[in-house]
């Protein structure tokens, strides 16, 4: 079974400080969801409110169209795999996934055929009989995981399950997390500040800032069309580059581009001071009427140059918040 | 229901409760109770005649436990930090030497008493019969009440010296090697290493150590009882004295308002030494 | 180096025989004849006979195994109440906001100062009229308010240790407040609680002023052994202190290496 979640209105402070601020969220069945932010943006926070060991000031959670905001954490149906994965130190492996079947009070065959399904499912059916606090941070991971899935909840909630592993098992272990939602068509929301996880993994991307969202949608479109200065400048290796929107006849707003989205010309021109070089391209850092920016090149340049460039296409911001959208006429597909 | 789950930690308050009421009911009620009927004189009138009463003694019991006190948790600090001192180095043996070195806190208080009471038997003791056997003249222990109080504060420091020992040693384990080493590269001697390095960074242990063993010391009862009697009386004694007799009960409420007093005056004293901050952290 | 060690060893050794030397009395007086111990003007110090005498004229003595009974269910009531008082108070205290959870020790820790004979007079009295007077379970609550302040420091350290966000991902994985006590913290939280029941039953053990003041008709080892020796028999029960120290000796040298810093300090940090 997947199961749509809905946020309505949640409000959570700490000390006078608001966390979450009416925040709203609708997470399809079956989706992929990645709420991304920086830190200390209240993900986590966001995560705990759901599942339910954090109390709400206000707000409504509903999974599956029913409202569980009144409900203790065991009675949601919720899984959630922690940072740190929170095994049970003294439970083998195999105690640590039946756990949540026990406490359903399922029958103890039942319990082992469940279990052996998981551990088959995430091929981790040799460790079974091993004490959790002798485990790998990969193998740890995915017992999280197991533990999780047995279950069957209506919704899981990961927060930044990768961040502990290192880079090569974190590679191997993202595209299994996605193997395995779209393979059991569970619907995740999976919390993380790593970008690359985000655009690897999700179907769609909330951005979490200052305790609301302030963007959804497919990663592609937060690069594209940054629906403020804010996620343009959070979102991509590169911040989107702004500009006085005066140079281009749009005074009174901001114009917004990313590194690649230029071409030589003369509308606008910079003096180089920094030059990086990245995969055959050259990243070259200027500044234009004090803004610094960067763009993308195929050229070489020295520290001291000027550089002269059109754009191929642009965002207008009026007040941080995207107005309009614009190719202009250097605009061809393959500049892209 | 709402409300409460919202409130989340403050509910925690009510696992607290239990031992919090239990602690108000059975001992800062009955302490203020004290206080309160240490002015009783008679039926309704209240006045300080029951401290009157019994100035001298009190005067003379309060004067006995200061030094009592002080001296033995000297005496023990002064130990103890030379056991810590042993035990932190990988002597070999150690191990049996630490064993050793905690029986006594295994000891209970009225057994350590009884056992001194045997040695320091002013006829048939121990202690004589060893001056005795290496032709030495046999000594009354408790001839004077100085030499009495000092057979307390041997006692005790026999009984006490472990725990604080193991404390202090607590606190120079946290203390960081590397930082003597800096130390003995400086330049610096084993006793200038004591001095300036050891003692600052122990001072936090020694405040918890005294803290807690300076008001034990106050309170101690089993061992001057057991041992001197009321030859002469420390405060806790008096005030037993005078309960166990009835004509007197009044006036023991008085002795106790005054232990009271002088335990406060010691914890403000110790805390004000630099023990808060420490005890915070 | 070596050099250097040499008076640590005499000042070790030197310590070890003034620590050792009355417990070695209290063996010596408990196996020799009275004849070469008691009964002298300057008792033997070394053992030049071996009896058992003592023990079975002790043990024959029925006065003094009722107080050691008396004194065993004692420790017990205390202990248990500690293990249940003090693991809700800690658990209860790590989940407070450190400034307050600190204020309420700082407030526990108070309370033990109070003298004990300051609190067990009026104690007494009210006891007398709840039918607690010279009654064990009396004796057990008094002793109880000595052993509750450091029982839930302990706790609270042990609570404190465990892994973060286990008991919520207990709740998460379906658990309610009981089985998650039951199979996730209990298990973890064992060491600390051992150490609790171990401490509570020695203080307890050791206990006097309370145990006389409100139990002295139906004493405790500790006041009939005071009994015995105002009244100036202490032979009689120099066997017995034997036999009830040693268990207690046993237990503290197991305890050793948790009295040490950790324990004593380990819940103060914040």
């Amino acid at each position: 079974m997947t199961y749509k979640m809905e946020l309505i209105n949640l409000k959570k402070s700490y000390n006078n400080v608001k966390v979450l601020k009416n925040l709203n969220l609708t997470v399809n069945d079956g989706e992929f969801l990645v709420i991304l932010g920086p830190s200390g943006e209240g993900k986590s926070t966001l995560l705990r409110t759901i599942v339910g060991i954090e109390s709400l000031d206000g707000g409504k959670v509903t999974v599956g169209g029913k409202d569980v905001t009144n409900k203790p954490p065991n009675k949601r149906n919720i899984a959630m795999v922690f940072q740190n994965y929170a095994l049970y130190p003294n439970m083998t492996v195999y105690e640590n996934i039946a756990f949540p079947l026990k406490m359903e009070r399922i029958g103890k065959d039942k319990i082992k055929a469940k279990v052996n399904e998981v551990t088959k499912l995430l091929k981790i059916e040799d460790i079974l009989n091993k004490n959790v606090t002798k485990l790998s941070g990969g193998q740890k991971q995915r017992v999280a995981i197991a533990r999780a899935l047995v279950r069957d909840p209506a919704l899981f909630l990961l927060d930044e399950p990768l961040s502990n592993l290192d880079a090569r098992v974190r590679y191997t272990s993202r595209q299994e997390l996605k193997r395995l939602q779209k393979e059991l068509n569970y619907t995740f929301i999976y919390v993380t500040h790593d970008q690359l996880e985000a655009s690897n993994l999700a179907d769609r991307v909330a951005v979490l800032h200052n305790g609301v969202i302030e963007q959804i949608g497919k990663y592609n479109e937060l690069y594209e069309k940054p629906a403020t200065k804010w996620i343009g400048d959070f979102i991509g290796t590169y911040p989107m580059n702004f500009i006085d929107g005066g140079i281009l006849d749009y005074a009174g707003k901001t114009i917004g581009f990313r590194p690649p989205w230029t071409k030589n010309g003369n509308d606008i021109k910079a003096e180089v001071n920094l030059i990086e070089n990245s995969e055959g391209n050259y990243y070259v850092h200027g500044n234009v009427n004090g803004n610094s920016i960067v763009i993308r090149t195929t050229e070489k340049y020295s520290i001291g140059d000027e550089i002269s460039f059109n754009l191929t296409k642009f965002n207008i911001y009026n007040n941080g918040i995207l107005e309009d959208v614009k190719l202009t006429e250097y605009y061809k597909n393959e500049n892209l | 229901m709402l409300k409460s789950y919202r409130n989340r930690n403050y509910k925690y308050i009510l696992f607290v409760l239990p031992a919090l009421v239990y602690i108000a009911i059975l001992s800062f009620f009955p302490a203020a109770s004290v206080v309160f009927l240490s002015f009783k004189t008679s039926k309704d009138v209240y006045s300080l005649s029951n401290y009157y009463a019994i100035k001298g003694s009190l005067l003379k019991a309060t004067y006995d436990t200061v030094i009592v006190s002080f001296g033995a948790l000297l005496i023990q600090l002064f130990f103890a930090i030379l056991i810590a001192n042993i035990l932190i180095k990988s002597l070999k043996g150690n191990k049996i030497f630490s064993t050793i070195f905690i029986i006594p806190y295994g000891i209970s208080t009225v057994v350590s008493a009884f056992i001194f009471s045997l040695i320091f038997a002013a006829v048939g003791g121990f202690a004589n019969s060893t001056l005795h056997s290496l032709g030495l003249p046999v000594i009354d222990w408790y001839k004077t009440q100085y030499s009495s109080m000092g057979v307390v504060m041997f006692a005790d420091f026999w009984k006490n010296t472990p725990l604080v020992a193991l404390i202090l040693l607590g606190g120079l384990s946290s203390i960081d090697p590397a930082m003597m080493e800096a130390a003995s590269v400086d330049g610096a001697g084993s006793f200038r290493r004591f001095i300036h390095i050891t003692l600052p960074n122990l001072a936090p242990f020694i405040a918890i150590a005294l803290l807690i063993r300076g008001v034990s010391e106050f309170n101690i009862f089993a061992l001057p009882l057991v041992l001197i009697g009321y030859h002469p009386s420390l405060i806790n004694t008096l005030v037993y004295e005078y309960f166990t007799s009835i004509s007197s009960v009044d006036y023991s409420y008085a002795a106790a308002t005054i232990l009271l007093l002088i335990i406060a005056a010691f914890a403000v004293l110790v805390i004000k030494l630099g023990g808060t901050s420490n005890y915070e952290k | 180096m070596k050099n250097n060690n040499i008076p640590s060893y005499i000042l070790a050794i030197i310590l070890s025989i003034i620590f050792i030397y009355p417990l070695y009395i209290l063996i010596l007086i408990a196996f020799e004849p009275i004849s070469l111990t008691f009964d002298r003007l300057y008792p033997y110090q070394l053992p030049f006979d071996f009896t058992l005498a003592n023990f079975e004229s002790s043990i024959k003595d029925l006065s003094l195994i009722t107080p050691v009974l008396r004194s065993i269910v004692v420790a017990f009531i205390v202990s248990i109440l500690a293990i249940v008082l003090s693991t809700s108070a800690g658990y209860g205290l790590n989940k407070l906001s450190s400034r307050f959870s600190n204020k309420i020790i700082v407030l526990m820790f108070f309370a033990n100062m109070l003298p004990a004979i300051v609190i067990a007079i009026p104690i007494s009295v009210y006891f007398i009229k709840l039918g607690l007077y010279d009654n064990v379970l009396g004796i057990a609550l008094a002793q109880e308010l000595v052993v509750l302040p450091i029982s839930a420091f302990i706790m609270l350290g042990g609570f404190r240790s465990l892994p973060r966000d286990l008991e919520n991902q207990a709740n998460i994985d379906g658990a309610g407040m009981i089985s998650t006590f039951r199979y996730v913290i209990m298990p973890l939280i064992k060491v600390p609680l051992t150490i609790t029941f171990l401490l509570a039953w020695m203080t307890s053990w050791d206990e006097f002023t309370y145990a006389i003041i409100i139990s002295p008709l139906a004493p405790t080892f500790p006041v009939s052994l005071y009994d015995y020796v105002s009244r100036g028999e202490p032979f009689i029960s120099a066997s017995f202190a034997l036999i009830v120290t040693i268990p207690v000796i046993l237990i503290v040298v197991f305890l050793q290496k948790y009295l040490k810093g950790e324990y004593l300090t380990g819940g103060m940090k914040a």
